[in-house]
C-alpha cells in the first residue's frame, strides 16, 4: 500500500517543483505504476483505481489563487491497448450542477456503466473533500477556496474566479487519470455568464479579470514538463476564443478580448489559443491577436469559421454542433465536449507511395507523365487500405470519467468506448505533400520533357542518395518549390491526389461506425522522414519534409494563402490544414495597418487554418549559440508554441532554414 | 505589337507601392540610364539572357492582356477597399500602348490603380495612361538640364511638363527621390529639389539612399555595377528635416 497521502504546502505558483523531474519523456519509457493498481500482479478495475487516484494523490496547496497539482507519480496506467487522448472534454458541465447533481439517481442506474459513472463522481468528491481538509490549516488565506470546493459537492458555481477553479479542477484530474494532450475548450464562452453577473454585481472589474486570466494561465503551465507529449511544449492545452453561431454571426466579448491579451502578458510557451474567425470578426479583435502574434508567441492560431462550418456540416456534424467546434491540440477539428475522435491516428505519407511505385513499378511501362500520376494513385489507394487495416481492429479503453464529461453518454448509459459519445469519427493526418509534388514536377521535366534520364535513373539516383549527383540535387533543391503557388496546374494535381484519398477512405467505418478524416497538416514532417530514402525534390535520405502547407520560395504570403484557399477540404479532407509561414517581427511593426489588412484579406480569401512564426533569422541562430541569453524565445512547433531552447536541434535547423529562406538570405 | 506586354516579375504583397495592399508589374525597358540603377535587368526593353549560380535563365516573359489580368486578379481579395495594382519598372508608361487593354478591364473591374514612374515619356502615352490610372508615384531624380540629359539620359524639360500636366489633374500623389551623393544629392541639386517641391506643396516627398541591393542581378548579366557609395541615415534625416522646415511633407525610408 502507498504511505498514506501527505500535504504539500507552499508551492509556488509557476513552478514546476514537485513533479517529476526527470520529464515526461523518460516517464514513458521507465513509467512507473503504483503496486496498488494491481491485485496479485492482476490489474484492478478501472474503477477501484480511480477511487484509489482520488484517496491517495498528494495534495498540494498553491500559494497563489487555484487549486492545482498534478501527482506525477500516481498516475493511472492506461498503457494497455488504445486510450482516448487529444480530446476536449465538457469541462463546462461542472458549472451549472455540483458533483452530486451529475450522478444518476439510484433508480435510474441500470447498468456497470451507470455504477462506474456515479463512482467517478463519488470519488471526486472524495477527493474535493480531501482537499478542503487540506486548506484547513491554511486559515483565512485559503477561505475562499475552502468555500469553492465546499459548493462544488452539490452547488451551482456563483462567481468568476469560482467557475475557473471549478474547470481546473476537472482538467487536473484528466491529467491525473493520463488524458494526454488534454484541450480546455471555449472558456470565453462559458464564463462569459459569471463575468457579466460579477461586472454588474460590481464585485469585478476588467482588471481584476485580466489578473484572474493572468492565474489561470500560469497556473496551467505549471507541470509543463509532466504535461508536454513527445516534445516539450506538446501539451494540447489550447483555449478556443470566439465563434460563429448558426445564423453566421460572429460571437466574441471582452472575455475572448482578456484571454488573448491574459496569454500575451503572461509571455509562457503554454497554454495557448486559438482565434476562431470569419468575415465578420471585428477589425480589433484580430488587431488584438496580431498584437499577441507579433510578440512571437506564434499564438493565437487562426481558424476560419467560414471554411471549417460549412465542411463539419456537409460531413454530417449538426449544424449547431458543428458550431462548438475546437481543434484537437493542434488544427484537426472536433467537436468540443461531444465528439471522442481521436484525431491523430496515424500518419500518411505521401512520397510513400512514389517510393513503391518506383521500387515496385515497371518502369518502362511508364511513357507519360499522366500515365505516372495514376500509377501513383493506385500505389497511394494500397497504402490507405493498410491504413483502414489496422484502425478498423482499435478498440477503445473503457473511460468512464471522459463519460462524464461527454455530452450523451449519460442519456445513452453508455461508455465512450461503447459509442456513448455523439461522434466517434477518426482522423489521420498527412506529411509530405510538398515534397511529392515537387518531386512530381521535377521528375516530369527529367524523364518526359527534356529526356535527361529514364524513371530507372530516377530510381538509381534515389536509391543512392544522390552519391556522384551532387549537381543535380542542388538543381533539384535550387528551383522554387511549386507546391505552394497557386498555379492552376499544381492546384488541381494536389486536388486531385486528395480527391483520391477522399474516396478511398469513404468507405472506412470504425468499430463504432465511425467515419475517416484526412488532412494537409501532420507533425511529424520530421519523424516520418528520418529514416524515409531521397526523393527527387533535391531531398537527402533522413532530411526532413516540408512543413504543413508552406512556401518559402513565394514572393508573398498572399501566394501560400491563396493556394491553400483553393484547396478543396470537402467530403473529408478538414482534418486540419494549417498554412503555416515565418515572419520577421520588423515587417509585422514597420507595416501594421497593412499587415492587419493583410490578415483581413487572408480570411475573406478563404485559409481553413493560418498561423505564423515571428521571429527573424538572427535572433534564431543567436539562440542556437548561447540558448542561455534566450531563456524565453517561443516559437511556433507543429501545432504549438514552444520555448527555442527546448527543441530538439534538428527543430531549431529546419526553423533557421526557413527564416532564412523567408528573408531571401538563403 | 498591341499585346505583347513584357515583364520581369510581378510582386505579390507589396506595402510600399501605393496605398493598401498592392501587386506590383515590373515592365522591362527604361527611358533613363541612371548610374545606380538597381533594376539593371529593367533597363532593355527586350528579353534577356543571364546566368545566376550556374544556372540560365531569361529576364523577361512576354504577356498577353489576358494573362496579366488573370495574374494580378489573384490577390484581389488580399487588396480590400484601398489596395489594388502597382505598375512600376523600368519605366511603366513606355508600355502604356501594350498595357491599355489591361488598364480598361482593371478598370472596369473597380480595381485601383497606381504607377509608379519616372516621368521621362512622351506626352501622349501620359494622357492616354491618366484616362485609367489612378495614382502617379513619380521619381524626382536630376534637376539640372545638361547634367539630367548627360548623366540619365532624359529631357528635363519634357519631365517638367509632365509632372506639371499630372499636378494640374490631382493624381500626382507622391515624390520619391534616390538619394545619391554625387548626382541627386548634390548640394546644388538639393536646392533644386527643394524648390521644386515648394512648387508642388501638399504633394508628399519620400526619400531614400540608393543601395548596391542590385549588384547580384549585374553579376548575371556580366555587367559591371556602378560603385554605390551609400549615404548615411544622418544626412537623410537632415535633409529630411530641411524639406520639412520649409513646409514640404517629407519622410525618410528604407527601400
Amino acid at each position: 500500500m502507498r504511505e498514506p497521502a501527505a500535504v504539500q504546502t507552499g508551492q509556488p505558483a509557476g513552478t514546476i517543483t514537485g513533479i517529476i523531474p526527470e520529464g515526461r519523456m523518460k516517464m514513458i519509457s521507465k513509467r512507473i505504476i503504483p503496486d496498488d493498481f494491481k491485485d496479485n500482479g492482476i490489474d484492478k478495475s478501472y474503477d477501484e483505481v480511480f477511487a484509489l487516484i482520488c484517496q491517495n494523490i498528494r495534495i498540494q496547496i498553491p500559494e497563489g489563487r487555484f487549486v492545482y497539482f498534478v501527482d506525477a507519480e500516481y498516475v493511472m496506467d492506461t498503457t494497455k491497448g488504445y486510450r482516448y487522448e487529444n480530446l476536449t472534454p465538457a469541462c463546462d458541465k461542472i458549472l451549472h450542477r455540483g458533483l452530486k447533481g451529475l450522478k444518476y439517481p439510484e433508480a435510474e442506474v441500470a447498468n456497470d456503466f451507470c455504477r462506474s459513472y456515479n463512482t467517478v463522481l463519488d470519488q471526486l468528491i472524495v477527493l474535493a473533500d480531501r482537499i478542503i481538509e487540506a486548506l484547513e490549516p491554511c486559515g483565512s488565506r485559503m477561505e475562499q477556496q475552502k468555500f469553492w470546493f465546499e459548493r462544488l459537492k452539490d452547488r451551482p458555481a456563483e462567481g468568476f474566479a469560482e467557475a475557473v477553479q471549478r474547470m481546473l479542477f476537472i482538467n487536473q484530474i484528466f491529467w491525473q487519470t493520463d488524458h494526454r494532450l488534454t484541450g480546455l475548450g471555449a472558456w470565453d464562452s462559458y464564463l462569459l455568464e459569471y463575468y457579466q453577473k460579477e461586472i454588474e454585481r460590481g464585485s469585478l472589474d476588467r482588471k481584476e479579470a485580466l489578473e484572474i486570466l493572468k492565474d489561470l494561465y500560469r497556473t496551467l503551465h505549471e507541470n509543463y514538463t509532466y504535461k508536454s507529449n513527445v516534445m516539450l511544449g506538446d501539451t494540447g492545452q489550447i483555449f478556443v476564443l470566439g465563434r460563429s453561431n448558426e445564423q453566421g454571426n460572429y460571437i466574441c466579448s471582452d472575455l475572448t478580448y482578456l484571454f488573448i491579451e491574459a496569454m500575451k502578458e503572461v509571455q509562457q510557451s503554454e497554454p495557448k489559443c486559438l482565434l476562431r474567425v470569419s468575415r465578420n470578426t471585428p477589425g480589433d479583435l484580430i488587431e488584438t491577436a496580431l498584437e499577441s502574434i507579433a510578440t512571437g508567441l506564434g499564438a493565437p492560431l487562426l481558424a476560419n469559421d467560414d471554411v471549417i462550418l460549412p465542411e463539419l456540416i456537409r460531413f454530417g456534424v449538426d449544424k449547431r454542433d458543428a458550431c462548438g467546434y475546437g481543434t484537437s491540440a493542434c488544427w484537426e477539428p472536433l467537436i468540443i465536449g461531444k465528439s471522442t475522435s481521436l484525431n491523430n491516428m496515424t500518419v500518411l505519407n505521401y512520397l510513400k507511395a512514389l517510393d513503391n511505385l518506383l521500387k515496385r513499378e515497371r518502369l518502362e511501362e511508364i511513357r507519360t507523365f499522366e500515365e505516372l500520376v495514376e500509377r501513383y494513385l493506385v500505389y497511394l489507394r494500397r497504402n490507405l487500405r493498410a491504413v483502414k487495416r489496422v484502425l478498423s481492429g482499435y478498440r477503445f479503453q473503457y473511460n468512464p470519467l471522459l463519460s462524464v464529461f461527454t455530452e450523451d453518454c449519460y442519456e445513452k448509459k453508455m461508455d465512450v468506448s461503447q459509442g456513448g459519445a455523439r461522434y466517434h469519427h477518426v482522423g489521420i493526418t498527412s506529411v509530405a505533400m510538398g515534397n511529392l509534388i515537387d518531386a512530381l514536377w521535377n521528375i516530369r521535366e527529367f524523364v518526359f520533357e527534356s529526356h535527361r534520364g529514364t524513371l530507372y535513373d530516377v530510381k538509381k539516383i534515389l536509391i543512392e542518395n544522390f552519391a556522384g549527383r551532387e549537381e543535380l540535387r542542388e538543381e533539384l533543391k535550387g528551383r522554387a518549390s511549386r507546391f505552394g503557388t497557386d498555379e492552376e496546374e499544381v492546384l488541381n494535381l494536389v486536388n486531385r491526389i486528395t480527391a483520391c484519398v477522399s474516396e478511398e477512405i469513404e468507405d472506412f467505418r470504425s468499430y463504432l461506425g465511425g467515419r475517416m478524416k484526412i488532412g494537409l497538416s501532420g507533425s511529424a514532417y520530421m519523424d516520418a522522414a528520418r529514416n524515409f530514402g531521397a526523393s527527387f525534390d533535391g531531398r537527402r535520405a533522413g532530411e526532413p519534409f516540408t512543413v504543413h502547407i508552406s512556401n518559402e520560395d513565394n514572393d508573398g504570403f498572399t501566394e501560400i494563402v491563396s493556394f491553400a484557399s483553393q484547396l478543396e477540404y470537402g467530403s473529408n479532407r478538414f482534418n486540419g490544414n494549417v498554412v503555416d509561414f515565418m515572419v520577421s517581427p520588423d515587417f509585422i511593426h514597420h507595416n501594421w495597418e497593412k499587415y492587419v489588412e493583410f490578415l483581413k484579406g487572408c480570411i475573406r480569401k478563404g485559409f481553413f487554418e493560418m498561423q505564423m512564426n515571428v521571429v527573424g533569422s538572427r535572433t534564431l541562430l543567436e539562440a542556437r549559440e548561447n540558448p542561455d541569453k534566450f531563456p524565453n524565445l517561443i516559437v511556433r512547433v507543429w501545432g504549438f508554441s514552444a520555448y527555442f531552447r527546448d527543441l530538439p536541434e534538428e527543430y531549431k535547423d529546419v526553423l533557421i532554414e526557413r527564416a532564412l529562406k523567408n528573408e531571401g538570405l538563403a | 505589337m498591341k499585346n505583347r506586354i513584357i515583364i520581369t516579375n510581378i510582386q505579390r504583397m507589396c506595402f510600399h507601392d501605393g496605398p493598401g495592399i498592392r501587386t506590383t508589374v515590373f515592365l522591362k525597358g527604361c527611358t533613363l540610364r541612371c548610374p545606380w540603377c538597381s533594376n539593371p535587368e529593367n533597363l532593355s526593353p527586350l528579353p534577356e539572357d543571364y546566368e545566376k549560380d550556374g544556372i540560365h535563365g531569361v529576364y523577361g516573359r512576354e504577356y498577353t492582356a489576358d494573362e496579366l489580368v488573370k495574374m494580378v486578379l489573384k490577390d484581389r481579395d488580399f487588396w480590400g477597399t484601398e489596395g489594388g495594382v502597382t505598375f512600376s519598372g523600368g519605366e511603366a508608361l513606355m508600355q502604356t500602348e501594350a498595357l491599355e487593354d489591361v488598364f480598361r478591364e482593371l478598370k472596369n473591374r473597380g480595381v485601383h490603380l497606381a504607377v509608379e514612374t519616372a516621368l521621362f515619356v512622351p506626352e501622349g502615352l501620359l494622357e492616354k495612361a491618366m484616362s485609367y490610372i489612378d495614382d502617379f508615384i513619380v521619381d524626382v531624380k536630376i534637376l539640372e538640364s545638361s547634367l539630367c540629359r548627360e548623366v540619365l539620359g532624359g529631357n528635363l524639360e519634357l519631365y517638367l511638363r509632365n509632372v506639371s500636366r499630372l499636378y494640374e489633374s490631382g493624381r500626382l500623389k507622391l515624390f520619391r527621390v534616390p538619394c545619391c551623393r554625387e548626382y541627386t544629392f548634390s548640394e546644388r541639386n538639393r536646392e533644386l529639389l527643394m524648390s521644386f517641391f515648394q512648387k508642388y506643396t501638399g504633394i508628399p516627398v519620400q526619400i531614400f539612399a540608393i543601395h548596391s541591393l542590385g549588384e547580384k542581378k549585374y553579376q548575371s548579366l556580366g555587367r559591371a555595377m556602378w560603385k554605390v557609395e551609400e549615404l548615411g541615415w544622418e544626412a537623410l534625416e537632415t535633409y529630411c528635416r530641411e524639406l520639412q522646415q520649409a513646409g514640404i511633407l517629407a519622410e525618410v525610408i528604407r527601400i
